[in-house]
């Protein structure tokens, strides 16, 4: 069983409007790395996380999440899959109306019975996990900045500890230096807490730092998947010019 | 389930030991809980808590572990944890640095005094801001009157058209309906006084005069004075506003006054349809009810309704208009931060129109009655 990939993705179609996103796609993540959705705007890198969450269906092909085939999960099993992962969306998507802690302990009340106070306690775990300041609590997610929305979505991924988190552009709109503090703590979380990271990002210093294997998704199809090292090695005018251009290639040719 | 956590306990004189067994996870804290709770701890018992068979740990069931063993440490017991794997034993470490501390998930109900406080302070701050909005929309207009060129009449026959042409359908069936009732009403009653022909007065008076502009304005407040709010504060949700203003154009120019303008010249129109329609409808009514024919009814109505009374009903067109745009702008103008507040503007816009628009028609109601008119 543990074997098993934790994510499979075989021969995935997707239309939206009219549009064919996904032209057959094949990928798998294993239990315990990190792994990256790369591809250029507009190539289904999001829509294929988000089918991934269940909240978009395929076309054709199969998803299958910790051996359950999403498109045959009654909604009990669907229910209890939700529970295993933590999503964090690309804006946060926090409850507007909530607080930071009612927004970390809405998991905890949907899903278990622990007493209130034990919740109190726990979610002040899951946010200094997720390095967030605890001052910073009891206020309403709107008068956050774009970082500490992120490292409070984060918190509300985690708060059920699941087998797997979802980051969409985890790092985007973060300034260098907290975006290397953000992946510095998905790191830390996944070696402690033996999480299954699937992220989907533009940022290439989060693939030289955390990522264990990825992908490049291009015109619906997948163009490469692997080591990012051998992965940035891919002779392809797009891959070459996205490793390459930005950071000078001394970073990744000396490898 | 086979993997469901459990805790064995073994007491030998002055030591216990605790057994883990199976999935420590979130999902089992309560009864997790209740079992641990079960030990005392109690000064100079030695404790030994064993977690090599455990088949998961998750920070949920550290947690629950760490804060038990702090509990009995501060009983007097020695706790001592072993033969935990590497992981486990990593995570366990993790919670003890975290410091135990409780946020707050509950609702909190504020204090009734601090609320009154926010909301008087609240009040205050909005009749400033629009004391200095309404001064700016002044300049604005008084500059835009001195420079006839600068008006701009393309946006304001477009909002002519949003908020007249377009209002037509629903302005003619509600005030159809209100005429319809009123007519109604009123043959019920002074058929018994046998003074059937008054219904023409009744209707004409109360239609022209009341019911047509308040009716109307309120239709216009909810249709194109939440539509204002709305554009207006997703504008500036948007940015638009702002690069608006660095582009060197006046939203108050671009934005406000088109509105406002169209408001003025629109409602009056809409009003005047409304007062046809309305009297209509009952004219129809009076002769099903009250049997008098539509020449009788038209030929009374020269007399019953005096050209000041519906005049004045006209003028209430302008008057309302005039708050109408511009709150409903202001309140767009306030919306900062996120797409969340612009729904709660335009409540408020609506709410603040309706009443402003009331609030006016009873006020004109008490001084035109004062002057006799």
């Amino acid at each position: 069983m543990m074997d098993e990939p934790v994510v499979e993705v075989k021969g995935l179609v997707t239309r939206l409007g009219g549009k064919t996103i996904h032209r057959g796609i094949d990928l798998s993540v294993k239990r315990g790395e990190i792994y990256a959705i790369v591809g250029g705007s507009g190539s289904g890198k999001t829509v294929l996380l988000r089918e991934m969450i269940m909240l978009l269906e395929p076309h054709q092909g199969s998803i299958r999440v910790l051996g359950h085939l999403l498109s045959q999960v009654t909604p009990r099993e669907g229910k209890w899959l939700r529970s295993r992962w933590g999503v964090l969306f690309q804006f946060g998507g926090l409850i507007s109306s909530l607080t930071v802690a009612q927004n970390v302990a809405l998991p905890l009340l949907e899903f278990t019975s622990i007493p209130r106070e034990l919740i109190d306690e726990l979610v002040s775990i899951k946010l200094s996990l997720a390095n967030f300041p605890l001052d910073w609590a009891c206020v309403m997610p709107n008068e956050l900045s774009g970082g500490m929305k992120k490292r409070a979505a984060l918190a509300r991924a985690l708060a059920l500890d699941p087998e797997i988190l979802f980051l969409d552009e985890p790092t985007s709109g973060l300034d260098p230096v907290a975006a290397a503090h953000f992946d510095r703590t998905i790191k830390e979380l996944r070696d402690l807490l033996g999480l299954t990271v699937v992220l989907v990002t533009h940022d290439l210093d989060t693939i030289e730092s955390i990522v264990d294997r990825m992908v490049i998704l291009m015109e619906g199809e997948v163009l490469v998947e692997g080591d990012p090292r051998e992965v940035a090695r891919f002779p392809h005018p797009w891959v070459q010019d996205y490793f390459h251009r930005r950071k000078g290639e001394r970073d990744w040719r000396g490898r | 389930m086979q993997d469901s956590p459990s805790l064995h306990l073994s007491r030998s004189q002055s030591t216990l030991r605790a057994v883990l067994k199976g999935r420590w996870c979130m999902e089992n804290i309560p009864s997790l809980h209740r079992a641990l709770e079960g030990i005392e701890g109690e000064e100079g018992l030695e404790i030994v808590v064993k977690g090599g068979d455990l088949e998961a740990l998750d920070t949920g069931g550290a947690y629950l572990l760490m804060k038990h063993t702090r509990q009995w440490m501060e009983r007097g017991a020695r706790v001592t944890l072993r033969d935990f794997r590497e992981d486990h034993r990593r995570l366990l470490d993790l919670l003890t640095q975290t410091p135990e501390v409780r946020v707050c998930t509950r609702p909190v109900s504020p204090n009734p005094f601090y609320q009154l406080g926010r909301w008087a302070h609240a009040l205050a701050r909005d009749i400033l801001a629009f004391m200095a909005f309404l001064g700016e929309a002044t300049l604005t207009a008084s500059s835009l009157l001195l420079k006839p060129s600068r008006v701009p009449w393309q946006e304001i026959l477009y909002e002519m058209e949003e908020a007249g042409s377009k209002a037509i359908p629903i302005v003619t069936l509600v005030a159809i309906l209100a005429g319809v009732v009123i007519a109604y009403q009123g043959a019920l009653q002074l058929k018994r006084f046998g003074a059937s022909i008054f219904i023409v007065d009744l209707l004409a008076i109360s239609m022209a005069r009341e019911m047509a502009p308040l009716l109307t304005a309120i239709m216009v407040a909810g249709r194109s004075g939440s539509a204002y709010t709305a554009q207006i504060g997703t504008m500036k949700v948007n940015e638009e506003i702002d690069a608006l203003r660095t582009l060197g154009i006046s939203p108050m120019e671009t934005l406000v006054i088109p509105k406002v303008g169209a408001l003025i010249v629109v409602l009056p129109l809409l009003i005047l349809l409304a007062d046809l329609v309305g009297i209509g409808g009952g004219m129809v009514i009076s002769r099903q009810a009250l049997g008098i024919t539509f020449h009788d009814f038209i030929f009374r109505l020269q007399e019953a309704l005096p050209l000041g009374s519906f005049l004045i009903g006209i003028a209430k067109g302008p008057i309302f208009a005039l708050p109408l745009g511009l709150i409903s702008c202001f309140r767009g103008f306030q919306v900062k931060g996120s797409a969340e507040e612009v729904g709660r503007y335009t409540t408020m816009s609506v709410v603040n129109t309706i009443f402003a628009v009331i609030a006016i028609d009873a006020i004109l109601s008490v001084i035109l009655g004062n002057m006799g008119l």
